[in-house]
């Protein structure tokens, strides 16, 4: 199963992981690929760029990045080094200016349009960024997140039958696409066309049997036919999957209440509302830095945005938070975890050693630490260790049923997750010693 | 007062029009348009709230119109609610009133709000027409934000304002919609109210705050205000409401930011329940145990979010029976970006989210507010009309998003297999313009068997549109009278059969958004000359059956008389 990312993922910098792109009518083939990638000035680059980032040297970074992409503009990676930097420092316009250049100097390539769409997409340039990929996928009707992004744009512009041809065709390329198969199932549906809908849960079941997401869908078709027995199933398995999504949870609170299990119905009610707190949470804090005097507000968005995933956007909150000030210890606990769960490792490491060792929260980004250099045994030991002195916060605990759940311990990290419902939502409360 | 030609005077037959009696959306007209005539009658009153720039959320709910014949005279009147602006409110300067328009036939109306003691300055927001004393004349309720007002009307075209002795002067709270209703069945009725949340201008909670909406800073929504509970009251029989908001079970629940709010039986039990619409918070279903004790069965009912389990921005709702099932499903408006949903009853309290099957994806686009089932193009099946309006008012100048502050509404031809069809906007001129609107209300305004609409906007004078059908398709108009059971007959089920088909009708005139609509129980009979047989079910449990009535008029029935005057 691929999990694509976001807009921009700082961790495709350094793992390079993004599948080179796939055999297209006019793009380069792997003899050129692997030209370019052995370019000596692309390499020099490329070395200065991870050296510079890794640094916290952006703006160098940022110019390396674009050296790079001259050396070797046939390459994905300096395009997401570029796209990323530019979005952390607001300068999507930049990024939009230099990839236009490259479509004239490179005519033919598929990327520079693709990136250019990615980062007119983030600045809601909405029928800009749908001619970038539309010109991305005349050169290279092979990729399939082309199309994904393709189908997004005509989602938000609410023609959904478009959105169900790009899915349909992003799907053809690549079945493995978890978001692709999600929404293409949820857009079936708003088409009213249950049975395909249908058609394609099933199979993505069994192909994807693991992903909540998909076989929560298969619970919205159930409830849909209607089978309640079998939602309730289906709901009950994406909560096993993934006990901190939401949704499966509150359709098993309403499917519960309808047949008189009130206190099971509560339960997961309970749930679902914490875990929707979330959101509001994130939104309300942000809302109310314009008061904000102390580093607090910006700590504790850093630190949602953090339990929900956002290692990026936490970093940027965590930095926010040292400019007010306050808070320090728990701060550089924090950007070491969400350094760690980009894979960033020497980073995290300098960060943490800016807080104080054996703190609850050292020890979870330990256990992030452990998690990214996949190393289950003390992943495990510093779990334990964080959960002695936990505090009775709702964010950390989520987390550390996220990291339970990762290291096979359903039972725990549902429990954990049981004790967030209970904790504060956040808190600036000092930890247990 | 001012004539207006244009009421009378339709415009020519619609041309082209395929086989089906619709017309291409984009093209050519169809057979039942509007246009709006507000301009020729005058009503060109600008509802303000607060100032144009919408810096405060308060700012951003806009007023409501009622449409009910307070004279007695035979004809459908309105009244219009307006706030203040922000600027002028602070300086404590309130020079904006409410406004009545009285229906002299003909089609004119002319504008007696200060003559008839009804020209509140305040900060009004819903505004309903009902006969709370049982008298047999509309009295007025207005919502504000501030103290509610009710002023009984005196029978002679003139209203006292009681809001202090009714006891509903005292909520000085953010109110938004109200429904009345006869709860405990006791023969008068009782009210809801919602209210939204706590708010100064004075001292505005996260003052400028804004949030990243696609890309803008936008003003910031409700999360995170303090929300202020709804209130329940009994109406004691004697021209009094107490308030009974906590014995009757309505803060079991915690406060929410309530804005619409519909009284339907929808569970088929003989008395009515009330559902609540809030904003980016879970929907209330309060079944009615009896004896004035309610309980929240939304979670299990299916209605308290949208079927991806998504709390929606809710505005506002109606009930109708879409389907002809026989049971009454609900609608609810919401937030742009997502869709308006419809609940689809299955009986015993179990709903269906069916607003995919039914093809509301068009609502996508737009930010929708009032919203009312009716027959429009009298066919036999509850059609639906949606105002529709931006609260950004930075959407006006920036063209990076692909929504609009202002909007045109839109109106939903039901096919009547259970799906809805988009016709706006050929259906008329009156579904062309865009403006930011709220308000929605329903009532035959010219006396010709047609639904018209009344739209309010904010910032802006209202829409009077007026349905200019063309299509030879009868129609029933039906004033109930209660003699046991209310005097206006709220509640009450209506059975229709006409051409084989047997369509359900609950007479309820409120819902929509901050609106009340004209207490006609209005029927499209298709190609049907006759109604062969006509049941009202009033809320006493008395029942009414009349048999053959001819198609193209105004009945009343009366209960326990059945039919006691026809316009034949």
């Amino acid at each position: 199963m691929r999990l694509w990312p976001g807009l921009f993922v700082v961790a495709a910098c350094f793992a390079c992981t993004t599948p080179g792109d796939p055999a297209g009518v006019s793009q380069p083939d792997a003899a050129a690929l692997a030209a370019a990638e052995a370019n000596p000035i692309y390499q020099q680059h490329r070395r200065q760029f991870n050296a510079s980032f890794q640094g916290g040297d952006h703006a160098d970074a940022l110019g390396q990045a674009k050296n790079a992409l001259t050396a070797a503009p046939v390459l994905r990676d300096p395009y997401i080094w570029v796209s990323t930097l530019c979005n952390q420092m607001g300068r999507n316009q930049e990024a939009i200016r230099l990839f236009r250049e490259t479509t004239q100097t490179h005519p033919t390539l598929a990327l520079p349009w693709f990136y250019k769409g990615f980062n007119e997409f983030h600045l809601s340039l909405y029928e800009d960024s749908l001619a970038s990929f539309e010109r991305a996928a005349e050169l290279n009707p092979e990729d399939a997140q082309t199309w994904y992004r393709r189908g997004m744009i005509y989602y938000i512009q609410s023609d959904f039958e478009s959105v169900a041809r790009m899915l349909e065709e992003s799907h053809r390329l690549d079945p493995t696409s978890e978001p692709t198969i999600s929404t293409w199932i949820d857009v079936l549906r708003i088409l009213g066309d249950e049975d395909r809908a249908s058609e394609i849960v099933e199979e993505a079941v069994s192909r994807l049997p693991d992903s909540a997401a998909i076989v929560y869908r298969k619970g919205l078709i159930d409830i849909g036919r209607p089978d309640d027995v079998a939602a309730e199933r289906s709901f009950l398995r994406a909560i096993e999957l993934d006990p901190a999504m939401r949704e499966p949870h509150e359709q098993l609170a309403g499917l519960l209440a309808r047949t008189g299990r009130e206190e099971e119905s509560r339960y997961h009610h309970n749930v679902s509302s914490r875990l929707n707190d979330y959101s509001r949470n994130s939104r309300l804090l942000e809302s109310r830095l314009v008061d904000a005097v102390d580093g607090a507000i910006p700590l504790l968005l850093a630190e949602i945005e953090l339990t929900g995933g956002e290692a990026e956007v936490a970093l940027r909150w965590f930095l926010r938070s040292l400019q007010l000030g306050g808070y320090s210890q728990r701060n550089a606990a924090g950007r070491a975890e969400a350094l760690f769960r980009q894979g960033r490792i020497q980073q995290g490491n300098r960060a943490l050693a800016e807080a104080i060792p054996g703190s609850a929260r050292v020890m979870l980004a330990q256990v992030a630490r452990e998690l990214a250099a996949e190393n289950p045994v003390l992943a495990r030991e510093s779990l334990d260790r964080a959960l002695r002195r936990a505090p009775n916060e709702a964010q950390f605990l989520r987390r550390a049923s996220d990291y339970a759940r990762r290291l096979g311990d359903i039972d725990g990290s549902t429990r954990l997750l049981e004790r967030s419902i209970d904790a504060e939502t956040v808190s600036t409360a000092p930890d247990p010693d | 007062m001012l004539a207006f030609a244009a009421f009378v005077a339709c415009a020519g037959p619609a041309d082209d029009l395929p086989a089906d009696g619709l017309a291409d959306a984009s093209t050519t007209r169809d057979p039942f348009w509007f246009e709006d005539i507000a301009p020729q009658v005058g009503a060109d009153r600008i509802a303000a709230c607060g100032n144009p720039d919408k810096d405060h959320i308060l700012e951003t709910l806009g007023s409501g119109v009622a449409i009910a014949d307070y004279d007695n005279d035979g004809d459908q009147d309105f009244y219009l609610a307006t706030s203040q602006t922000s600027d002028n409110w602070l300086a404590g300067n309130k020079p904006l009133a409410n406004s009545l328009y009285r229906n002299e036939g003909g089609g004119t109306f002319v504008e007696v709000g200060a003559e008839a003691g009804v020209d509140l300055k305040a900060w009004s927001l819903g505004t309903y027409f009902v006969d709370y004393d049982n008298d047999g004349d509309k009295d007025l309720f207005v919502t504000a934000w501030g103290p509610n007002t009710l002023y009984v009307n005196n029978g002679d075209g003139t209203f006292t304002d009681v809001s202090a002795e009714s006891g509903l002067g005292n909520n000085d709270a953010w109110s938004a919609s109200a429904a009345f209703g006869d709860l405990d069945l006791d023969g008068d009725l009782d009210l809801y109210v919602t209210n939204y949340a706590e708010y100064s201008l004075v001292d505005p909670p996260h003052a400028g705050a804004k949030i990243t909406w696609r890309g803008i800073r936008v003003l910031m929504g409700p999360i995170g205000l303090v929300a202020e509970g709804d209130r329940l009251y009994r109406n004691n029989g004697d021209g009094t409401f107490t308030d009974i908001t906590h014995e009757a079970g309505i803060d079991s629940r915690a406060p929410s930011y309530g804005l619409g709010v519909v009284f339907s039986d929808l569970d088929d039990d003989n008395d009515p329940d009330i559902f609540v619409a809030n904003d980016s918070m879970a929907n209330f279903l309060w079944r009615n145990d009896g004896s004035l004790r309610f309980t929240d069965v939304a979670l299990g009912a299916g209605v308290a979010t949208n079927q991806n389990a998504t709390e929606q921005a809710g505005m506002g709702v109606d009930a109708g029976d879409y389907d002809g099932d026989g049971l009454i499903d609900l609608v609810v408006t919401n937030f742009s970006h997502d869709f308006n949903t419809l609940h689809r009853n299955h009986g015993g309290l179990r709903f269906t989210d069916a607003t995919y099957a039914a093809n509301f994806k068009d609502s996508y686009s737009f930010l929708v507010w009032g919203v009312k089932f009716v027959d429009y193009d009298l066919d036999g099946w509850l059609d639906a009309f949606m105002a529709n309006g931006h609260v950004y008012t930075i959407l006006m100048t920036n063209q990076q998003t692909d929504t609009t502050y202002k909007q045109r509404n839109s109106i939903y031809r039901n096919r009547g297999d259970g799906t809805f069809e988009p016709r706006s906007p050929a259906a008329g001129p009156g579904l062309e313009f865009e403006e930011s609107s709220r308000g929605l209300a329903t009532g035959d305004l010219d006396a010709d068997g047609k639904p018209d609409f009344i739209v309010t906007n904010i910032d802006a004078a209202p829409n009077i549109l007026i349905n200019r059908g063309e299509a030879e398709r009868g129609w029933l108009a039906l004033a109930l009278e209660g003699t046991r059971s209310n005097r206006d007959g709220i509640g009450a089920r209506v059975e229709l059969t006409a051409g084989g088909r047997t369509q359900l009708r609950e007479l309820n005139p409120f819902g929509s958004f901050l609106s009340q609509n004209a207490y006609d129980v209005m029927f499209g009979l298709g190609s049907a000359e006759t109604a062969e047989r006509i049941v009202v079910r009033w809320p006493s449990g008395i029942v009414d059956e009349v048999a053959g009535v001819r198609a193209g008029q105004r009945v009343k029935i009366v209960e326990g008389a059945g039919m006691v005057e026809n316009s034949e």
